[in-house]
């Protein structure tokens, strides 16, 4: 079954829709990372989940029931917004505790004949902050305010407030942009084990796909404010369904074109590394292209020549070549190198492009210069187009 | 299994909320509709009406007759040489302030700001003291040179020099974060670019510092440009006030009509400067907010260097020396003066007696001590509803923030902000001068003036407390409400339990600053008291021309004291919310 459903969400800002017809679904205990560039609409619709904004239209199911007209105190949705704020008033405690005691409130007053009155009594409430805090490894700091902890510290307890009133759903706003770089990693596998251990049922909105990769059951990539793609991380990453989410998932060696042309069973099609030619039986329309980095080899002197003879002639030639030079020779992984060369297209009134290659072979490294003039060819049959 | 059933508790709180927000809408706009607009119509309406129909005829004449115009120019040209020399001495002390670190720097700066909530009588007794006739200044002055330094009475440059006394304070305080927020960085680019000194400051400081100083100087026209006790007094016939000018049209000559035409052209004048006021402010918070984070201030260390430095630093030491002195010897010279008896065998503490005897009863219309009461418990008062309305309103700001937080156009906030210009452009003397033309006839007028004087007070006093408020209200960081709502606090528990103490340096400063301000107000309350409900600043008017200042000096004491506790409370408790 699903858990939460959002359907046909619109929400405009200042007379522009930044969210148009948005649907998303989510099981029971998953954690689905939200995927899209700064400003695409994400923090907006996790606010209109909080029930913090009421769109323009649409519904939110959770387990069936629509909770659209909700107010955010009767939705019981975590929400940490991408801001580190704690109540800078009151110690860890009592921040961890503010939504217990405005709980206690509203609740013992209203189950008042029920046996489990007091789920949240004054020891109820203490046994609930000691879990938590072991919880997010912040026992140590219960009793310190706000002011005295780091980035990352508050961060847990920011977590830890909004899993402490038990959430029907937990929104994470960018968890990790104000956390310096070292702390990072082991704060996102925290956020995972807790979630986790807590079963509860996680959006974690972000711009960056590493941290996606760390930790998602599910990707939702978002732009143009709908949701264009979801699924497993390793499902997007071998079929993007197009040039956009190949460029949000960080992949490498993709680039727009610039036009295309249908010509004699060949697609012509203009891009940053020249003119394409890709046999094809009809025309169609592409948005980028991508090529693997190690598709990419070195070109011999012959195949240079060549490709130069009859590059007017004959499109049948199925080899690209590329002409460029190297900027940079990094060792990527433990035996593949990684080449970045700058293409070189004689325009210099044109951005710079850059190609990425990797390659496992020692030898041919150990032969390259910096700044070296080389010549690339790249069967145009491993060209990925979308 | 979670609970799915609406939560009734909330909702009622929801509905509560509502019900809370209707009614401090309602009696805020009840409040400001019975005491200022209503008023407002009604000084409208004499100016505007005769015989039951719309005339431009007395506000025409009126503003035609050449003592008026006259009043007019000479409210402008003080306003303007007091601006001008305000920047010229405060400036300085400023940036001398801002870049230098020393022992008691913060001590300075607060010792300065002091004669702005400075009882704007006990001010003039001070000068007086100081510069008037046989003032020690002048005394000194004419034992070398044989001639006055300076003529009080009946000249512009005493009221010029009474007025930038005042006002330096807005100038320093105003322009030091200014110069904080010079960026360092910015001018050393300029420097590694060749850019000479002289460039520099104009094409890189300056602009920087640009905003902020046209706040300061508006501020500053506007407090002058409306100033009553010091003009009504040393200004004699000769120099008139547009305020004084109403004031004398009132209650000399009786001529209402004329009075209420001038109040509203004063009126125009003020909305004009103070919504300049409100432009600039705006730019210069914009420009502290898009700063990504607060600068390091980097503050020079006095030492050893080039002789062209030191000789800057030591004219700039020099420089606020001159002026630390020029805005505490007023005060000095007035608790000097309490202990100074008339005749050589008089008690020093004479003055002090006096508060509780009965002498002065018939000129003063109360005893000195009844005076104190008066003035404290109008002060008290004031505190106390200015700080409940100005709750109100920030209480209803934060409703519409909250829900239209950036995503639609906040269109009602802009007319509250607007409903709220409208008393800060309104003088003392207009404020008193509806208050007098609504009620004149009413039983609370007739019986009980300490009502309407309380009211004009709190009228005075709710622009300043209100900025206040908001100032520490707008610290808090939006997205802090929203996880306390999903938290399940309802509308009011955050506004208990996460506003209210987060803006709680704010409320003290609001309610001390309104304090001191209904303390020593003196155009309202003289326009207004009648009998026994004067106040300790009309008492001292009233002895300013006696034969000895010795009482006059102890009451005004007593003002300075109190004045003096008040500001080192709002620099205790949260002093970055004093909004001028």
């Amino acid at each position: 079954m699903t858990y939460l459903k959002l359907q046909n969400i619109h929400m405009k800002y200042q007379n522009e829709y930044i969210i148009h017809n948005l649907n998303l679904s989510l099981e029971r205990g998953e954690l689905l990372i939200l995927l899209g560039s700064s400003g695409c609409g994400k923090t907006t619709l996790l606010k209109i989940i909080a029930g913090l904004i009421h769109p323009e239209k649409g519904k939110i199911f959770i387990e069936d029931q629509d909770i659209i007209e909700f107010s955010p105190q009767k939705r019981e949705i975590g929400y940490v917004p991408q801001s580190q704020v704690l109540f800078p008033h009151l110690n860890i405690k009592e921040n961890i505790a503010f939504g217990l005691r405005a709980r206690d409130r509203s609740r013992s007053l209203k189950k008042k004949d029920n046996n489990k009155i007091k789920e949240n009594s004054k020891d109820g409430i203490e046994q609930k902050i000691q879990d938590v805090a072991k919880l997010a490894q912040i026992e140590n700091l219960l009793t310190r305010f706000p002011s005295e902890i780091s980035g990352g510290q508050k961060q847990r307890v920011a977590l830890a407030r909004a899993i402490v009133i038990n959430p029907r759903l937990l929104l994470l706003d960018e968890p990790l942009s104000s956390i310096d770089a070292s702390s990072r990693e082991s704060l996102a596998l925290m956020i995972k084990r807790i979630q986790k251990e807590t079963k509860t049922t996680t959006i974690y909105v972000t711009h960056n796909q590493q941290e996606a990769r760390l930790i998602a059951d599910k990707v939702a990539i978002m732009y143009n404010g709908i949701i264009q793609q979801s699924g497993t991380m390793i499902d997007i990453d071998k079929y993007p369904k197009n040039f956009q989410i190949a460029h949000i998932m960080g992949q490498l060696n993709i680039w727009e074109i610039n036009s295309q042309k249908f010509d004699q069973g060949h697609l012509i099609i203009t891009t940053p590394l020249g003119d394409i030619a890709i046999a094809s039986k009809k025309d169609k329309n592409i948005t980028g292209i991508q090529i693997h980095p190690n598709k990419i080899e070195l070109a011999n002197e012959d195949e240079v020549i060549r490709q130069k003879k009859i590059l007017d002639l004959d499109f049948s030639e199925q080899i690209l070549i590329v002409l460029g030079k190297i900027i940079s020779i990094i060792q990527f992984k433990s035996k593949v190198y990684q080449i970045i060369i700058q293409i070189n297209l004689n325009k210099v009134e044109k951005p710079f492009n850059y190609l990425k290659m990797q390659t496992q072979d020692q030898d041919l490294i150990k032969n390259l210069l910096i700044n070296q003039n080389i010549a690339l060819k790249i069967d145009t049959k491993d060209i990925i187009l979308f | 299994m979670k609970n799915l059933k609406p939560n009734s508790k909330i909702e009622t709180e929801g509905l509560l909320n509502k019900l809370i927000v209707g009614i401090v809408i309602t009696a805020l706009i009840s409040f400001l509709l019975t005491f200022f607009y209503l008023p407002l119509l009604k000084i409208l309406n004499f100016a505007l009406i005769q015989n039951n129909s719309f005339t431009f005829e007395i506000f025409w004449t009126t503003l035609t007759s050449s003592l008026n115009l006259n009043a007019l120019a000479f409210t402008f040209i003080q306003s303007l040489l007091t601006t001008l020399i305000c920047i010229f001495l405060g400036m300085p002390v400023s940036y001398f302030l801002a870049k230098y670190s020393f022992k008691g720097r913060k001590l300075l700066i607060n010792l300065l700001t002091v004669p702005f909530v400075l009882p704007s009588i006990v001010v003039l007794l001070g000068f007086i003291i100081l510069y008037g006739e046989g003032g020690i200044i002048n005394r000194i002055w004419i034992d070398i040179t044989g001639i006055p330094l300076i003529k009080l009475y009946g000249s512009i440059e005493g009221i010029v020099l009474a007025h930038s006394f005042y006002n330096i304070s807005v100038i320093i305080r105003m322009m030091i974060p200014a110069w904080e927020n010079v960026d360092q960085n910015l001018t050393e680019i300029s420097k590694t670019l060749g850019g000479k000194n002289w460039t520099i400051f104009w094409k890189i400081i300056f602009p920087q510092i640009k905003n902020y100083l046209i706040s300061a100087s508006l501020l500053i026209f506007t407090y002058t440009f409306n100033s009553f006790a010091i003009v009504l007094y040393l200004g004699e016939v000769k120099y008139q006030t547009l305020e004084v000018r109403i004031f004398k049209l009132m209650k000399n000559t009786l001529n209402f009509p004329a009075g209420a035409s001038l109040g509203i052209i004063q009126l125009f004048f003020n909305l004009v400067i103070i919504i300049l006021y409100i432009i600039f402010e705006k730019k210069t918070r914009a420009m502290a907010s898009g700063k990504e984070k607060p600068f390091y201030h980097e503050k020079i260390e006095f030492s050893k260097s080039n002789w062209k430095k030191i000789l800057v630093e030591i004219s700039l030491i020099i420089f606020t020396v001159f002026i630390i002195i020029f805005s505490i010897s007023p005060m000095i010279a007035v608790i000097v003066a309490s202990f100074k008896p008339n005749t050589p065998d008089g008690s020093p503490f004479w003055g002090y007696m006096s508060l509780l005897s009965k002498d002065y009863e018939s000129l003063l219309g109360a005893s000195p001590l009844r005076l104190l009461l008066n003035t404290l418990s109008f002060a008290l008062l004031t505190t106390l509803i200015t700080l409940i309305f100005s709750i109100g309103i920030v209480f209803i700001l934060r409703n519409r923030l909250q829900r239209l937080n950036n995503y639609k156009k906040p269109f009602i906030e802009n007319i509250i902000s607007l409903a709220i210009i409208l008393p800060m452009g309104t003088s003392s003397i207009t404020l008193a001068m509806g208050l007098f033309l609504q009620l004149k006839n009413s039983a609370v007028f007739n019986n009980n003036v300490w009502i309407l004087i309380v009211l004009a007070h709190v009228l005075i006093c709710i622009p300043f407390a209100t900025r206040s408020i908001l100032s520490a209200y707008n610290r808090i960081d939006m997205d802090l409400l929203n996880i306390a709502s999903t938290l399940g606090a309802s509308r009011l528990r955050i506004f208990w339990k996460v506003e209210l103490p987060m803006m709680k340096s704010g409320l003290i400063v609001a309610g001390i600053f309104s304090f001191a301000i209904s303390l020593g107000e003196f155009g309202a309350t003289n326009f207004l008291a009648r009998a026994e409900y004067g106040t300790l600043s009309l008492g001292i008017s009233k002895l300013l021309s006696s034969r000895t200042l010795q009482l006059p000096a102890s009451m005004a004491s007593i003002l300075i004291i109190i004045t003096f506790i008040c500001f080192f409370l709002i620099q205790k408790t949260g002093e970055k919310d004093l909004k001028f």
